[in-house]
């Protein structure tokens, strides 16, 4: 499975940011314009803040963030050495999008197999 | 007027069931009051929760001037949930304070934020009452 299928079955996704450990994207969906406008890269500090505030609190290794907004729900999943942030509508459930999480450990240990 | 020993009975209400400790917190980090936890793990956690609370504050208060209203962090922030490997936590804003909750890794996300809402809901009006007249 892919990333853009694993996100394909949940409507109201408004776009994807894929990054690695240094903050440099490595994949935009579902084009580089949409994750643009939306300014998904003004969320990297702040996820290395999280991680670095959770470890603190003895919470260990931070596996998801969800932040709501108004306008949007923000999830980010810290599946190391990616970072993966998804914008979605409000409406969007959340559970699902949680979901995802395992499905997404597995896409990134396989990727990471085939690449050594 | 705020009763602190009334205060410290309702987020006592909501510690049980898993969660371990619930603050209140103005949002620069300083304690209101809290259940669970020890006073010095407690001030530990509103400084925690005020920090990362911040942290989005921050991505949405810098751009705000130049860029278009449709970015990610327009509007207000309501929560942040937070899953890690030994516990989760939750912070809310409420009036001009936050809430944080702190929970152990059995407590389901939406268990969590359930209780955050309820909790969030109820002491809206009387925090906005206080920081009105504060103001």
């Amino acid at each position: 499975m892919t990333f853009p299928q694993l996100f394909s079955h949940i409507d109201g996704i408004e776009a994807i940011l894929i990054r690695d450990k240094d903050g440099v994207p490595v994949l935009k969906l579902p084009t580089n314009e949409a994750v643009d406008q939306l300014d998904l890269q003004t969320l990297i500090p702040s996820a290395h803040i999280l991680q670095d505030q959770s470890s603190r609190m003895n919470l260990k290794q931070l596996k998801t963030v969800v932040t709501y907004w108004s306008a949007r729900q923000i999830i980010t999943y810290n599946v190391p050495p990616l970072v993966i942030i998804v914008a979605a509508d409000t409406n969007v459930n959340t559970g699902a999008l949680l979901n995802l999480y395992k499905d997404l450990q597995s896409i990134v240990s396989e990727t990471l197999t085939q690449r050594a | 007027m705020l009763k602190p020993k009334a205060l410290k009975e309702v987020l006592a209400q909501m510690t049980n069931g898993g969660i371990q400790s619930t603050v209140l917190l103005t949002r620069d980090g300083a304690l209101l009051a809290y259940s669970g936890f020890e006073a010095k793990d407690a001030k530990i956690i509103a400084a925690m929760a005020s920090s990362i609370f911040a942290a989005h504050q921050r991505v949405r208060q810098t751009p705000s001037s130049t860029v278009p209203q449709n970015i990610v962090g327009s509007g207000d922030l309501n929560m942040v949930l937070l899953d890690a490997d030994e516990g989760k936590m939750a912070i809310a804003a409420v009036a001009t304070q936050l809430v944080c909750m702190v929970s152990k890794t059995n407590v389901q996300l939406g268990m969590l934020k359930a209780k955050m809402d309820a909790l969030s809901s109820y002491l809206q009006e009387p925090l906005r009452q206080v920081s009105q007249s504060n103001n």
